[in-house]
């Protein structure tokens, strides 16, 4: 017979809906990209290119 | 008498509003832990399986629950949101608890020089900003990434051999900021406080912004560190402060409604929603009464600092749970007995009808007296009888 806490996991287990990594990924780059989050996603992995073009002049970091 | 419902069974009674054997007893003891089992800051920060036994030693003070440390570890960003919030905060972490080292602290800067342009660039613009200077570039990649997405599974592993070996729950899985506290950091409170008086509509747009991210980053915390599998893995630890003094017309409108969105987020994908207010919530304890509208009954908890607790009882009974909320300086200067009478009023003026987790006001300080973390145990006990 479960015991209490294994009857309360199974009921956690069935109502739980944790991110999919889509969800995850897409919510992430626009935490981290703004408005260019779905072109860093389609064009991984050369969107790495666009973070550079995405820094304005004078506050690159190797501005200094 | 002794205890007839197991430390899960009995927290999730609290949950419920329901009466449980007795009173719930849940501090947050991580830094006293670790200092009670002679561990320095760095130990029980990068060493789970030291502060796994550090936590076994302790079980004549571990409550109904056991914070599970890495959420502290998080506290507030520091290696939890992880690899990510070293980067980007000026945080200063010592070895050494106080005298030889301090406890974490964070340099406060304005990050953040415009809200609209960190939307439309996202936070990635802020990464090397050199107003940062934290050295980052002598963390190394495999650093970075261990603590990023590695750090938690390690963890996980270590609380489901506690829970396995004491049948006691963890408090939380996830743990979020409301995106207010986490601007306090970004932007300065002194800076967020002029914004909230300036420019409070876009305050308020940037913090739905930010609210996204964080109600995704602490459910996928939660399922790592077992949320299903582990009890009280499934609860999300939402940290709630904000600036101090807030008045009542700016707190119903940049607080409430984005803390609402966020515990609505999260009770729908199935998890449940620990809110950690620090600070004095009394006056605005009829807008926290909203945050169960239209929610399952035992989702939500409260758990308060300064607020006035027979005035929150009174407000929320039978509605939300509350937590709380034994004064820090009682637990470090007090004895026994004063504790010991603390919790007794505590009980007598929150308990009535189930409900009700006694804890301390915040984080158990690290330098409180052992005798006086006992007492608060034994007072539960003794008083919470039903």
């Amino acid at each position: 017979m479960a015991t209490f806490d294994e009857r309360v996991m199974e009921e956690v287990r069935g109502r739980l809906r944790p991110p999919s990594d889509d969800e995850y990924n897409l919510v992430t780059a626009r935490w981290l990209f703004g408005t260019k989050a779905e072109k860093m996603l389609r064009y991984a992995p050369f969107s790495f290119v666009l973070t550079k073009l995405m820094w304005r002049k004078g506050e690159e970091p190797w501005a200094k | 008498m002794s205890d007839t419902m197991t430390h899960y069974e009995r927290m999730r009674a609290a949950w419920n509003c329901e009466v449980p054997d007795r009173v719930p007893y849940m501090p947050m003891t991580v830094y006293f832990v670790a200092r009670q089992g002679g561990l320095t800051i760095k130990e029980f920060i990068t060493e789970p399986e030291k502060f796994l036994k550090a936590a076994l030693d302790g079980l004549d003070f571990i409550g109904d629950a056991q914070h599970p440390a890495l959420n502290t570890a998080d506290h507030m960003w520091m290696l939890g949101h992880a690899g990510w919030d070293m980067t980007t905060l000026d945080w200063r972490i010592w070895d050494e608890f106080p005298p030889h080292g301090n406890l974490p602290s964070i340099y406060e800067k304005v990050l953040i020089q415009d809200y609209d342009d960190v939307m439309e660039r996202g936070f990635s613009t802020i990464l090397f900003s050199t107003a940062l200077e934290n050295n980052i570039h002598e963390r190394s990649i495999d650093d970075f990434l261990y603590y990023q997405f590695e750090h938690t599974k390690v963890w996980s592993s270590v609380w489901r051999r506690f829970y396995d070996e004491t049948g006691i729950p963890i408090l939380i899985g996830g743990r979020a900021e409301h995106p207010l506290d986490l601007l306090q950091s970004y932007r300065g409170i002194s800076q967020l406080v002029t914004d909230m008086y300036t420019m409070p509509d876009k305050v308020l747009e940037f913090s739905y912004w930010l609210a996204d991210y964080e109600v995704m980053q602490a459910s996928r915390e939660a399922v790592t560190m077992g949320a299903g599998e582990l009890p009280g893995a499934e609860n999300i630890f939402f940290y709630n402060g904000a600036p101090p003094g807030m008045p009542p017309d700016l707190y119903a409108k940049l607080y409430i409604p984005v803390a609402k969105k966020m515990i609505d987020a999260w009770v729908a994908r199935g998890f449940n929603v620990w809110c950690h207010f620090d600070n004095d919530q009394t006056p605005h304890l009829e807008g926290l009464a909203g945050f169960v509208d239209g929610l399952p009954k035992g989702r939500v908890l409260l758990d308060l600092e300064k607020t006035d607790m027979k005035k929150a009882k009174e407000v929320l009974g039978g509605k939300i749970a509350i937590c709380g909320n034994v004064p820090s300086t009682l637990m470090v200067y007090g004895t026994p007995e004063e504790v010991d009478a603390y919790c007794k009023k505590l009980i007598e003026d929150c308990a009535a009808g189930g409900g009700y987790i006694l804890g301390a006001e915040c984080e158990t300080p690290w330098d409180s007296k052992r005798e006086n973390v006992v007492a608060m145990k034994q007072a539960a006990e003794k008083y919470g009888r039903y």
